[in-house]
């Protein structure tokens, strides 16, 4: 095998080296422009297109993503901790409810043929009753009809509303139920809250920030601090202005 | 359009300001290296179209790597990597590496002297002459500075294939320049 006599290559190599590699060519004009247009749709594509996460990090994302989602559930007000409406109760306008003998009860809430009526029905009853055969006969056609609807017309629903903790209207209100109570709105949060209290140190009045910590109980200790670093902070303030 | 470029002399400041993706950045960088990745891609692919899309592609993978680019070296030899790499798939697409494996490297004898008084031109053209897979690891040695096992790590073949693809590629120049004395 001959090996190959490289020293002058090699020599030939770093002389032929130094002058190719400063070599320039000439650039098509355009091929910048090209770049440019590339390199625009690049940046206007969407980042999330671009992001190669791995799985374990996407699936930390879906997890911190749930995780929100819960919480946020979470801060939403619970209906069954809704202080507007506490309690409802319906009562007949009448003050002594309608007592009916247990064999008309029955009669109305069964479906009772005429002919029958005069068998079934005891001695004492018709003695009660004396025209209870036309009576349970047109009862018998509309059981119900000819005592619920009486009911539903005298009937009123007392709503008592407490709204907690604000003492003002805290005594239980009354209002005539008409119709399907509306939903209650729903709370503002916990920023729309503290300007309300804020809105009423402005107006001079006494704030309750008492309230900030509806549903958010873990906030009462924060809400406590800043509650007493502002109202030593007014106390001096008004201190000040009083010693001047 | 050039008049308003920053003229940014400093390597350093072009790269930090390719990596902040920066256009005026890009634009000089590339008005800076065109000519002579042009060059380059042109030794590896001849004057047609694909070495426009080679030095396209390579400008493109240059600014959407830059972050990968440490300042430790040179950017000019980081650029031109890139650009032969993308040579380097181009003529694997086109399937243009006949590289014959042949272990056994051929003696060739001493360069002619006058190989050293050659002007870029001529050097160009004789290189340009070569076959496909002759050129590509001349260009790979003689000119880029690669060695034999990097270029067998490269083109996925081995060291001997690629010192016998080299001494014919010589061969062929010392042939050559045989026929152009004559």
């Amino acid at each position: 095998m001959n090996e190959p006599n490289n020293t002058s290559w090699e020599e030939l190599d770093k002389v032929w080296r130094k002058k190719i590699q400063d070599q320039a060519d000439d650039v098509p004009a355009n091929l910048w422009d090209k770049i440019e247009t590339r390199l625009d749709e690049q940046q206007v594509r969407p980042m999330w297109t671009r992001v190669r996460m791995s799985p374990w990090t996407w699936s930390a994302a879906a997890v911190i993503a749930i995780l929100i989602g819960m919480n946020w559930d979470q801060s939403m007000p619970e209906e069954k901790g809704n202080p507007l409406v506490v309690e409802s109760k319906i009562k007949p306008s009448s003050s002594e409810p309608i007592h009916l003998p247990a064999d008309v009860e029955e009669l109305i809430t069964t479906q009772v043929k005429p002919s029958v009526v005069r068998e079934s029905l005891a001695p004492s009853v018709i003695e009660k009753l004396p025209n209870v055969e036309t009576q349970v006969m047109e009862e018998a056609r509309a059981p119900i009809a000819s005592v619920a609807p009486k009911e539903e017309e005298s009937e009123e629903i007392w709503v008592r509303v407490d709204i907690d903790p604000v003492k003002e209207n805290a005594k239980p209100v009354s209002v005539a139920y008409q119709e399907e109570p509306e939903q209650p709105k729903q709370k503002k949060s916990g920023l729309g809250r503290f300007l309300k209290q804020l809105r009423q140190v402005v107006k001079g009045e006494q704030p309750d920030w008492e309230e900030l910590r509806e549903g958010k109980p873990s906030l009462v200790d924060g809400i406590h601090q800043v509650a007493n670093t502002y109202y030593r902070t007014e106390q001096t303030v008004k201190q000040t202005f009083q010693i001047q | 359009m050039l008049k308003h470029l920053p003229t940014l002399e400093d390597e350093r400041t072009l790269v930090q300001s390719c990596k902040k993706q920066d256009r005026k950045g890009q634009h000089a960088a590339y008005n800076r290296y065109a000519g002579k990745m042009m060059a380059v891609c042109r030794r590896y692919l001849g004057a047609g179209p694909d070495a426009e899309d080679a030095l396209m592609e390579g400008f493109m993978k240059v600014f959407s790597k830059i972050d990968s680019f440490k300042e430790d070296g040179s950017f000019e030899g980081w650029i031109r990597r890139i650009m032969v790499n993308e040579c380097l798939m181009k003529i694997r697409k086109q399937g243009d590496m006949h590289s014959t494996p042949i272990e056994e490297a051929w003696g060739v004898g001493q360069a002619d002297e006058a190989f050293m008084y050659m002007r870029t031109a001529e050097i160009e053209a004789l290189i340009a002459e070569l076959p496909p897979g002759y050129r590509t690891i001349f260009n790979l040695y003689a000119i880029e500075g690669y060695s034999h096992d990097e270029i067998a790590n490269m083109l996925q073949i081995s060291a001997g294939t690629s010192k016998s693809q080299l001494s014919r590629a010589r061969t062929m120049i010392q042939h050559k320049m045989k026929l152009i004395e004559l």
